[in-house]
């Protein structure tokens, strides 16, 4: 008998295997990227699996993984392998239809009370397009998503994200994400082997920041700051949704639960869920 | 008989509005506070005299620095400076909620951009003040949505203009009627000019509001197309007390001849309709 081979990545991949193929369409681009910082930036596209990024002839050799959203709208993702510290995740939602850019420039180490908090920066600019000329619209904050939560299936779990506010988001689990948690997990039904949890009185509420990109597709960052002051670790997730077609990729950027850097990109079809109770909580971190 | 004006003399630094604020509060002097910073650093602030602070992070050298410090509601302050010697130049704010303990910081930095040398970039962190028996609340100031839909019509002693509460995350600006119509009489060309210019762009800023407690909102403001257009462009910091309609606040950036400007001001409100400005569609921001 043949012995049994396990599929062990070369580095922490989590949800990954879940996720859409990657997209291969910008290999040989190249873009210039105008940042509203002041910073320009060289977007080079060397092939499928490398690109160059960094100061107009100082750009830096990258590993990246790009996923395809949308007709010539794109998420990629690249960090520094192996990590350095403090780390500096990028994740670039590139446009060129509207010859726009959003980034997101996650950083963590930089924190000293707590040093797996996550920190990310959003930035935005424009593309230049072949002519030299730069569009002056941006890409912009949006309040499309408040009041709205959807159920997302990362494959192996589900979990909802409620868009509290244009601010801050919650998180609710279906019956459906319960089943299967505890299918996966009986202890969480009965940890001490008695009585059942009881149900939480406050929900779980974080920073989040949603951005329109274009109709019906959204970037959305969530971090998890209070699981980090809980748990000594949290983690900076940042999503481009497809709300026409109701599926999203994204990154995990931060450590995993053995406390191993991570940077992984995913994917997940999502469902409209009614999440009135949580919504209707009391927040139990901020005042608004 | 003539009389004889004499010439006010001129302040060192640029003052502004300032005139127009409310007198400045003292109520803090003789105090020294722990703030416990969400990001991960604790700080001292001990108000020396009714001029001067110390400020520093805790356990290592306080610097001393001139503030202003105004009070805008029972036991909650609001208290500016500028950090002498930053690179790039910072102003630093706080708002000190004494009531619940806690606090919510706005370090702004002009210089930082290379494209625009004047631009401002205010960062918000959050935090609390550390109590007599040692403990710290968990909870903190958070941003509300509780003015989207409202506008508020400043009076700032000479200025006058109105603020539209466009949205959780930027801001409108406009000014009343009467202003208008003051401006079509006398400077017709220039009040052609802002209307063609307002038809054409709608004037749109990043902005962040914050809740204090009830009533009391900070209000945060970067004139960043402001700056696109012009060079030049501020970051106005304000704690509004909205249950009395009036505020306190900071302007930190240059003013029109290109200096450093740094001052406080107070101004008065009253809710405005600018129904037909909160229904027109972004031209800068795709949302």
């Amino acid at each position: 008998m043949a012995d049994e081979k396990k599929l062990v990545p070369d580095k922490y991949e989590g949800l990954s295997i879940f996720r859409p193929p990657l997209s291969l369409e910008l290999a040989g681009k190249k873009f210039d990227l105008i940042m509203d910082d002041g910073f320009d930036k060289k977007l080079i596209f060397t092939d499928g699996k490398t690109l160059l990024y960094g100061d107009p002839g100082e750009e830096k050799k990258y590993e990246y993984n790009c996923l395809k959203m949308d007709d010539q709208c794109y998420f990629v993702n690249f960090e520094a392998r192996p990590f350095t510290h403090p780390r500096l995740g990028i994740t670039l939602i590139l446009d060129t239809r509207e010859y726009l850019v959003t980034g997101a420039f996650a950083t963590l180490g930089l924190d000293p009370k707590f040093p797996k908090m996550p920190h990310v920066d959003i930035k935005f600019g424009a593309i230049m397009r072949p002519d030299g000329t730069v569009p002056t619209v941006r890409h912009g904050y949006t309040a499309d998503m408040a009041g709205t939560s959807i159920d997302w299936n990362y494959g192996s779990f589900n979990i909802a994200h409620v868009y509290q506010s244009e601010r801050y988001y919650r998180v609710a689990f279906t019956p459906r994400a319960i089943e299967r948690s505890i299918r996966n997990n009986p202890q969480m039904m009965n940890p001490g082997g008695g009585e059942a949890r009881p149900r939480p009185t406050a929900a779980y509420e974080d920073y989040m920041d949603a951005v329109k990109i274009r109709d019906g597709l959204y970037a959305v960052g969530l971090v998890e700051t209070n699981l980090c002051r809980r748990n000594g670790h949290g983690n900076s997730l940042f999503f481009l949704m497809n709300l026409r077609e109701m599926h999203d990729v994204g990154r995990s950027f931060g450590t995993n639960g053995d406390n191993e850097d991570e940077n992984y990109t995913f994917g997940a079809f999502g469902a409209w869920y009614d999440a009135t109770t949580v919504k209707e909580m009391p927040s139990m971190y901020y005042i608004h | 008989m003539r009389q004889e004006y004499k010439e006010l003399p001129k302040p060192k630094t640029y003052e502004g509005m300032s005139q127009y604020r409310p007198p400045l509060c003292y109520e803090l002097v003789g105090k020294t506070l722990e703030l416990v910073m969400d990001d991960g650093c604790d700080y001292e602030l001990q108000f020396i005299d009714r001029k001067t602070l110390k400020y520093g992070v805790k356990g290592k050298k306080a610097k001393e620095y001139t503030y202003d410090c105004l009070k805008a509601d029972n036991d909650t302050y609001f208290v500016n400076f500028e950090v002498k010697g930053a690179k790039p130049r910072a102003g630093l704010s706080f708002i000190l909620d004494m009531e619940q303990s806690l606090v919510t910081q706005n370090y702004c930095t002009v210089g930082q951009n290379p494209r625009y040398p004047k631009m401002p970039k205010p960062t918000i962190t959050f935090g609390a003040i550390r109590k007599e028996d040692g403990t710290v609340p968990t909870i903190r100031h958070g941003y509300t949505e509780d003015l989207v839909g409202r506008s508020i019509k400043w009076s700032y002693g000479t200025l006058q203009v109105v603020h539209v509460y466009s949205s959780e995350r930027y801001y409108r600006l406009t000014v009343s009627k009467e202003v208008f119509e003051r401006m079509k009489a006398e400077n017709p060309e220039r009040y052609e000019e802002m209307m063609k210019r307002s038809g054409e762009t709608l004037y749109e800023e990043p902005a962040d509001y914050i809740k204090i407690k009830e009533g009391i909102y900070v209000f945060n403001a970067n004139e960043e197309m402001a700056c696109r257009s012009r060079g030049q462009g501020n970051n106005l910091f304000f704690l509004m007390n909205l249950n009395r309609m009036h505020d306190v606040g900071r302007s930190f950036g240059h003013n029109g001849d290109g200096e450093p400007e740094n001052y406080t001001y107070g101004a008065f409100g009253e809710y405005y309709d600018t129904s037909e400005l909160h229904a027109r569609k972004s031209t800068e921001y795709i949302r």
